[in-house]
């Protein structure tokens, strides 16, 4: 079976025994690898009675199909699980250097079943897999525990994925780290693993799986470089990184501020990539076999906090723990807060959006210091904001109340649940959905919640197109947007499922060719896409599954009230138009929101179409 | 002619080495000459430096906001004194 292992680690936590597994190969076919073939395991393992942080909640990892091959910015790993924030289907990926240690560790992904009566976690090196005692670890933080691993394994360049505090204390939203700061970052897997007393897994090979046609593979991989080198989004991103986009989304409004109530405050623009890079800036790194190197390190002499050397935030942690709670930070400050969520291990975005929620209804006197245990949550407040983040880390106090996110927070005050500004209970990222109506769409019908990297969308509309799709730049307010949200959602699904970054443009003939040499297969774009269709409309029919209808596709109220000021201008999404277009587009039905029979059969998933019985 | 703000937004004020430029011009187009002749050799010199050889327009890998308003949005736009046209990466990200 080239291109793969063909065998995943089972790991039974409650027995304490790990077994290899064969790789469902027509799966892999299928769904390809990462968050794709993660989704279509935890199909057939989960259901609406599974309690997320139960023993019969499995959490799957995987990398993606490309991993640890010499294309381009393919690093991008997975995993999903049933989210014990949403209640619904979770996934996350991520970059660093983990999948593609863990794919030359010798599986195509690990599989964790159980609950363990103590702290372990798991060690693979070169196809050997074993579970070690964690209890000298439990209660270190993600950076200190990466480090006592690696010297344990006395090879420091073992990779290590694995939780911090938060997870431990059952955040809801916590992470699950590698390196500095890389995360699955979102709905709740880090929680998961904690729940089965994970602590790590740590992965270190050097073998490589079969390939058809390594030489083949090795041209189009180097073609391949050389266009991401030339790339023109890859510039931006080596100059300015993620966090650059800030001084843009001043413009557009598209950075959410005062808990979605203001316009884009421009002190943002004092934490941002180009201010990292005018002042802070002493070098980057990258994440396996990428030549973009986006991310920033820094070296801060000024402020409260000082560091000698440390990685900058990227955009999302930059709006979440700032403009967000309106405060107005110096970098020392931003540093400080992004440190303080990755050492505990817990979702920038679901955690500043929760303390974001926390100050706007102190702002309201819905809750007052008798609640928030005396922090006084006036907006701009920085002191109140890094102990709300040591309170969620803890899960303690106030701190418990946000650890459970925005839904569950509106729930407890009484509030509508529109104003907690979240789809399916995943806290909505920092692109204001006002800013590209497209978005709007993105959130209401991403299959884990609000997830602003399942489709293309402020890209296609900020300008910059899609050629390989046939999508062409658009105005950002257009409401005309169903079709190009579902091709760029197919696509996404694709590419995550390979592990390709999406900072790397790599032309569809290169992409096809580096798969074909790999696998063997002869496929093409149009079958590729048909998988990342076929994987999206999967990821729906679980959601489904677990108890999503055509009803929770819904923009939250508060983030569809107009700005006048600022980069808005006052626009809103008109979810009204764009709904029906995409539900007919996609063959979901009208109440039950399920993908039809007909379009899960002609996708090669009867199975499915079954299992949740599609009409 | 018209003297306006020409504000290099994000990751230009990095290619170009220039936050915010003084210009007098009498139309969009003359200000969209004006930035490739002036910068469009930085921001070559800048992408080979880094390896970089294929050719991008400035003004064509932007969006351009008059006063905050996209000019694709206006009709026939004019440029009056104290004007401030922005450049912003067209592409997105983060």
């Amino acid at each position: 079976m080239n291109g793969y292992w063909g065998k995943l680690l089972v790991a039974d936590l409650s027995k304490g025994t790990l077994t290899d597994e064969p790789l469902h190969e027509r799966y892999a076919r299928a769904f390809l690898g990462s968050t794709g073939l993660a989704a279509r395991y935890l199909f057939d393992m989960v259901d609406d009675n599974t309690d997320p942080l139960g023993p019969d909640n499995p959490l799957i990892l995987m990398p993606g199909l490309l991993n640890g091959t010499s294309g381009p910015s393919v690093s991008r790993w997975g995993g999903a699980t049933k989210s014990p924030l949403t209640g619904h289907y979770g996934d996350a990926n991520a970059g660093a250097w983990f999948g593609a240690e863990f794919k030359n560790a010798g599986y195509d992904g690990i599989i964790l079943k159980g609950q363990s009566a103590k702290p372990v976690y798991i060690y693979i090196k070169d196809g050997v897999a074993e579970l070690k005692d964690a209890g000298s670890l439990w209660g270190k933080d993600t950076y200190k525990t990466q480090e006592e691993i690696k010297k344990a394994c006395k090879d420091k360049r073992t990779q290590i994925a694995c939780i911090g505090p938060a997870s431990e204390n059952l955040v809801l939203y916590g992470c699950i780290m590698s390196e500095w700061g890389h995360s699955l970052g979102r709905a709740g897997l880090g929680c998961v693993m904690g729940s089965k007393k994970v602590k790590a897994i740590a992965v270190r090979g050097k073998l490589k799986p079969p390939m058809q046609d390594p030489e083949k593979f090795r041209e189009a991989a180097q073609r391949a470089m050389t266009e991401v080198k030339e790339g023109f989004l890859s510039q931006w991103m080596h100059e300015g990184g993620t966090a650059s986009w800030v001084d843009s989304a001043i413009s557009y409004g598209d950075g959410p501020t005062r808990y979605y109530t203001a316009p884009t405050m421009p002190e943002a623009t004092n934490i941002s990539g180009v201010t990292m890079a005018e002042k802070y800036e002493t070098g980057h790194t990258a994440c396996f076999g990428c030549p973009i190197r986006c991310r920033k390190v820094l070296r801060i002499k000024e402020g409260k906090y000082q560091y000698e050397s440390i990685e900058g935030p990227e955009y999302e942690t930059v709006i979440a723990l700032g403009a967000m709670m309106g405060l107005a930070l110096d970098m020392s400050t931003i540093v400080y807060l992004n440190e303080l969520c990755n050492a505990y291990g817990f979702d920038t975005i679901s955690g500043g959006a929760s303390a974001g929620y926390a100050f706007y209804l102190y702002d309201l006197g819905v809750i007052t210091d008798k609640d928030t245990g005396g922090l006084k949550l006036t907006w701009g407040n920085i002191e109140a904001a890094i102990e709300l983040m040591h309170l969620i880390g803890k899960n303690q106090g106030f701190g418990a109340v946000l650890a459970g996110g925005t839904r569950r927070m509106a729930q407890r005050y009484g509030r509508p649940v529109g104003e907690a500004v979240q789809t399916k209970g995943l806290e909505i990222p920092m692109h204001d959905p006002r800013a590209y109506h497209s978005m709007g769409l993105v959130y209401a019908t991403a299959p884990r919640g609000a997830d602003h990297n399942k489709s293309d969308g402020y890209q296609v509309d900020g300008g910059a197109g899609h050629p390989d799709l046939g999508l062409n730049a658009a105005d950002r307010w257009g409401d005309d947007r169903a079709a190009m949200v579902e091709k760029s959602q197919n696509f996404r699904a694709l590419s995550d499922s390979l592990g390709i970054c999406h900072f790397a443009i790599i032309p569809f003939a290169l992409i096809v060719d580096m798969i074909n040499a790999s696998t063997g297969w002869d496929t093409d774009m149009d079958q590729l896409l048909k998988a990342g269709e076929r994987i999206f409309q999967l990821q729906r029919a679980l959601s489904c599954k677990l108890g999503i209808t055509a009803k929770d596709d819904v923009m939250p109220e508060l983030a569809m009230r107009p700005i006048p000021e600022g980069g808005t201008e006052g626009h809103v999404p008109n979810m009204e138009k764009m709904l029906p277009e995409y539900y007919a587009l996609r063959a979901w039905d009208s109440v039950t929101g399920k993908p039809s029979k007909k379009r899960l059969e002609g996708l090669g998933m009867p199975e499915i179409a079954a299992s949740i019985n599609a009409k | 002619m018209a003297k306006i703000k020409i504000n290099f937004i994000g990751p230009w004020s990095l290619f170009l080495g220039v936050r915010t430029i003084t210009a007098e011009v009498n139309s969009i187009d003359e200000a969209k000459a004006y930035v490739e002749t002036q910068y469009g050799p930085v921001y070559q010199e800048k992408l080979r430096s880094r390896g970089a050889h294929k050719k991008h327009s400035i003004w064509d890998s932007s969006n351009i906001l008059l006063n905050g308003r996209n000019i694709k949005q206006l009709d026939e736009p004019a440029l009056k004194d104290g004007d401030n046209l922005d450049l912003l990466l067209i592409v997105a990200g983060g």
